[in-house]
């Protein structure tokens, strides 16, 4: 394990040194912004429109889209950021060859980079989830109803389903990022996988504070993860990994 | 003597092209063993091998008496022809990365920033380096966890010669203090100036190997001859016409001899002087690396190419 452990010291470093990562830190505090202010908005005007009991499914609604969207900024799209950019320049010049020449096994090293962009990406966003519900609550809810509001489901959808949905994407992305040439590719792959499902979840009738949301997300982000653990298994080689690289 | 490195029948191909095409060769343990062979030759190939970063399709890769393994592979450290380092991490960081992966003791990093002239400059990201900076970091890191096998891939390719002069006294110095070294290159000078051993590899076989001083003396058997003037047309035509001294040609003023058999260096010396030719030096011819290089693979490659 000591390759891991020191493998996910450096590429933690390298990561949010790397300006992309802080791009992605940027833009993410940013987009947050507009989401608060929009889903603020929504709840105050359902709120005045009828009784707590009448409109209370649809503020669970509005409140699960809301946790929903800022961790799958935070969870997904950061982490998928942080890494992406140190992987490229890593493999191109040559830093990835060193690492394996040491004595590094790849699935250690694949499961260290994946760790190394899931990690940060929890840590701002699960506070930032759980930030934006306390936000909406005590600015609009508490207000209104005279107590919180925050239904189990969103808690499980946010605190559980999204975040496996970002481990197993950080782990396709990084696992694309080691065995193809641009490992942009990776993220172009998360890309569509998100709005996959983010558009299939709902369309299936799932409301965002219901159970079965969050039943989805865990299932969607294991299937994810297992296949890419299946793929790393059988495909993951430093032979992949070396002769991928696209040299600067 | 026990050999440090065996390659024996070793074969890769990869895209469906065989870069090694069975290559059997061997390091002793103190040999600073020279690599040659052009670009595309199966260089770096045979380095990935080695370091277990190719898997090979045949033969076998031994070390230190033992078929390669992760433990005999720790034996080994090396330096490779990108240098591998982490363009966003510190001189120290770089090193501790490494210490930790093989286990060496944390202040062997300080000890090695200072032998490889970088001490002060620990705190300072890799990204800002000059390109001899970062070779001699990457020499660092190979050293780290003190390898008995040194294995330098190009090693002052892109440097300045000042930085080229550091990273061969360096490469000296370790090769001096008991340690085997193989280095691949095609700097043909660097290799003749450092190597007691080399092998030469074109595509992807090995067309020449042994001890340097022998290949280059083996390929010649006769004398060069530097006169103290120069001398005149008539004289040059005089050797010319006496087959039996062997006049091979003039180098940069030096007259190159390959006497017939039976001729001796002293009758030599007598015919030259009762010419009127005075000698300031003589010695015994000696191929320079270049020249059997030149004529192992450009000879080959004309050949080729006159043929297709």
């Amino acid at each position: 394990m000591g390759d891991f452990f020191a493998i996910v010291a450096l590429s933690l470093r390298a990561n949010l040194r790397h300006r992309q990562g802080l791009i992605g830190v940027i833009v993410l505090a940013i987009s947050i912004v507009p989401v608060f202010f929009a889903m603020k908005g929504t709840l105050q005007e359902l709120l005045a429109r009828a009784s707590w009991d009448v409109v209370r499914p649809w503020v669970g609604n509005a409140l699960g889209l809301s946790g929903y969207l800022v961790s799958l900024l935070c969870t997904v799209f950061l982490g998928v950021m942080l890494g992406v950019g140190a992987l490229t320049q890593e493999k191109a010049k040559g830093a990835m060859e060193a690492l394996l020449a040491a004595p590094v096994r790849e699935m250690a090293l694949w499961w260290a980079k994946v760790t190394a962009c899931f990690l940060p990406a929890l840590v701002l966003g699960i506070p930032a989830t759980i930030g934006i519900l306390w936000a909406l609550n005590v600015t609009v809810i508490v207000p209104a109803v005279g107590k919180a509001f925050l239904p189990a489901p969103i808690l499980a959808t946010v605190l559980l389903g999204v975040p496996l949905l970002g481990l197993g994407l950080a782990a396709l992305v990084n696992l694309v990022g080691l065995l193809v040439a641009n490992p942009n590719l990776g993220s172009l792959a998360v890309v569509v996988v998100v709005i996959a499902v983010s558009n299939i979840l709902p369309r299936l009738g799932l409301e965002f504070a219901s159970w079965a949301f969050a039943y989805a997300n865990m299932a969607a982000g294991g299937l994810i993860l297992a296949g890419s653990v299946v793929a790393a298994r059988f495909f993951l080689t430093k032979q992949r990994i070396i002769l991928s690289a696209r040299r600067l | 003597m026990e050999k440090a490195l065996e390659f024996k029948e070793v074969r890769k191909s990869l895209g469906g092209k065989e870069i090694l095409k069975g290559i059997t060769f061997s390091v002793r343990v103190g040999d600073v063993f020279g690599y040659l062979g052009p670009n595309g030759a199966g260089k770096t190939t045979t380095i990935r091998v080695l370091l277990d970063l190719l898997p090979p399709d045949g033969g076998e890769v031994w070390l230190f008496g033992r078929p390669s393994n992760p433990e005999t592979r720790r034996r080994i450290g090396f330096l490779l022809e990108n240098d591998g380092l982490f363009d966003g991490l510190t001189a120290a960081e770089n090193l501790f990365l490494f210490a930790r992966l093989y286990g060496a003791p944390r202040p062997r990093v300080g000890e090695l920033l200072e032998l490889v002239g970088l001490k002060g400059k620990e705190r300072d990201r890799v990204g800002t380096f000059s390109k001899g900076m970062r070779q001699r970091l990457a020499l660092a890191r190979a050293l780290l966890h003190d390898p008995e096998l040194l294995v330098l891939d190009e090693p002052t390719a892109g440097l300045d010669p000042t930085g080229q002069m550091e990273v061969r006294e360096l490469v000296r110095e370790l090769a001096g203090s008991g340690k085997t070294v193989f280095l691949s290159s095609h700097n043909l000078d660097e290799v003749e100036r450092l190597c007691n051993r080399i092998a030469l590899i074109h595509r992807g076989e090995i067309r020449l190997q042994g001890e340097t001083h022998e290949l280059m003396r083996g390929d010649r058997t006769g004398y060069v001859v530097e006169p103290s003037k120069p001398l005149s047309p008539e004289l040059i035509q005089g050797l010319c016409s006496q087959a039996d001294l062997g006049f091979a040609g003039e180098e940069g003023g030096a007259l190159l001899f390959e006497p017939r058999e039976g001729m001796g260096l002293k009758t030599l010396v007598s015919r030259l002087e009762e010419m009127g030719i005075e000698i300031e030096a003589i010695r015994r011819a000696r191929a320079s690396l270049e020249e059997l290089y030149r004529r192992i693979i450009m000879e080959e490659e004309w050949g080729t190419s006159s043929q297709s």
